[in-house]
């Protein structure tokens, strides 16, 4: 090859290379014309709903625990809860009438269980009262 | 943006009073004898402040004998004796409660008995608290504590006693009310549900062991009540109180029988 075959050679790909330049160029003013719509979109309409739905969800999980948490009401005497209570494990269907006197039952067995003996629950305290300033 | 601050001040107020709600359920829940429980421990626990602060005023006043050491011993002496009259109220509140938190419908023992000795004890006691806060003088104290340990010895301790028979007493009562009550109620389920046959050697059995226990606990109850009725008026000794309590706890011992037995109708049902 002399030196004008190459010339022209050089040309076209020097061609080439500048029409691809062009060609990856092109779409980037697309492209920047469509990020402020995006943006707008994103950072100034959906932070203002996600924040409102966030808080909605957080008040209505903190209203349900609250809810669960006032269900169960503190025992009357928790020192005396009673450490061998049965537990009937009732029939797949049980007549109302059974399962009022299961529950009769339970509070009768709860009722004995937290019987007291009053001279040892109540004993008076043990003050001093012997006060005397003499060595 | 003014409506995102409306929505915001709305939600926070409705978070505001769920709260408050749940805060009013959980103190609402506390019961007349917990709260008397919880003042008794409380004045309790000030009371061994109190004396450990009086002890060391009295040693601080017995080894340095100064005014500045004495009128120290003085108020250290006073707040104590205050504290010792506070503590006494606190536990005869804390009897009534126990009087209050049982069922007397069944009883034939006077609840006003209970009420007017704890009457009568708390009045003593302000009267005696009164007396202390009037004081002046550190030599005063020791004899206002004297009166106060003579009156606690002869009179809140024995009146103290008769109540503690008679809340024995009571509950025993009660319980045996109960029993008697439920009995019955199972009785009739176990005649109009069960088939004559296999079962009524099990309702025969169950019948005979549910009067052993009537009849025992009906015995130690009945003791009871006549130990009761030998004490004085107001007071008991500490004996009467031991052999009431004895009975008593007899009674409840033969209730506590009844447990199984009631679970086994249950599961034949």
């Amino acid at each position: 090859m002399n030196q004008d075959d190459i010339n022209p050679m050089e040309e076209e790909i020097a061609s080439e290379e500048v029409t691809n330049e062009e060609n990856q160029k092109r779409p980037e003013p697309k492209s920047k014309a469509g990020i402020p719509k995006m943006r707008l979109h994103f950072t100034l309409t959906k932070p203002k709903i996600i924040t409102l739905v966030i808080l909605f969800m957080i008040i209505l999980a903190t209203y349900f625990a609250l809810l669960l948490l006032s269900a169960n009401k503190p025992e009357e005497n928790l020192s005396s809860i009673p450490t061998n209570t049965t537990t009937y494990s009732p029939k797949p269907l049980v007549d109302p009438e059974t399962a009022a006197l299961i529950n009769k039952v339970e509070t009768y067995n709860k009722k004995l269980d937290t019987l007291n003996n009053y001279p040892k629950k109540l004993a008076p305290p043990s003050v001093q009262l012997d006060i005397s300033f003499e060595k | 943006m003014p409506t995102i601050r409306k929505i915001l001040i709305v939600l926070a107020v409705i978070l505001i009073f769920q709260f408050s709600i749940f805060n009013f359920q959980f103190s609402i829940a506390i019961t007349p004898l917990d709260q008397a429980q919880e003042d008794y421990t409380f004045q309790f626990t000030k009371y061994r402040e109190e004396q450990s602060k009086y002890i060391t005023a009295r040693s601080s006043y017995l080894t340095f004998n100064t005014a500045v050491s004495k009128s120290e011993a003085f108020l250290a002496t006073k707040d104590y004796l205050g504290q010792i009259d506070n503590l006494y109220t606190s536990y005869i509140l804390l009897v009534n409660e126990h009087a209050n938190s049982l069922n007397w419908t069944n009883s034939t023992l006077p609840k006003d008995l209970v009420s007017k000795i704890a009457g009568e004890q708390t009045s003593y006691l302000k009267d005696h608290q009164e007396k202390v806060s009037q004081s002046t003088t550190l030599e005063e104290l020791p004899v206002l504590a004297a009166e106060l340990k003579k009156y606690v010895d002869t009179n809140l301790a024995e009146k103290i006693n008769k109540t503690l028979a008679i809340l024995e007493i009571v509950e025993t009562e009660s319980a045996l009310s109960d029993f008697n009550e439920l009995t019955a109620i199972l009785d009739q389920a176990m005649t109009s549900k069960n088939q004559p046959g296999a079962s009524q050697s099990f309702y025969a059995n169950w019948t005979s062991e549910i009067s052993d226990i009537r009849t025992k606990a009906e015995a130690f109850k009945d003791q009871a009540k006549a130990q009761l009725a030998k004490t004085e008026e107001e007071t008991a000794s500490e004996r009467e109180l031991s052999s009431i309590s004895y009975s008593a706890q007899q009674a409840k011992k033969e209730l506590q029988r009844s447990k199984p037995l009631f679970e086994e109708v249950i599961k034949s049902l």
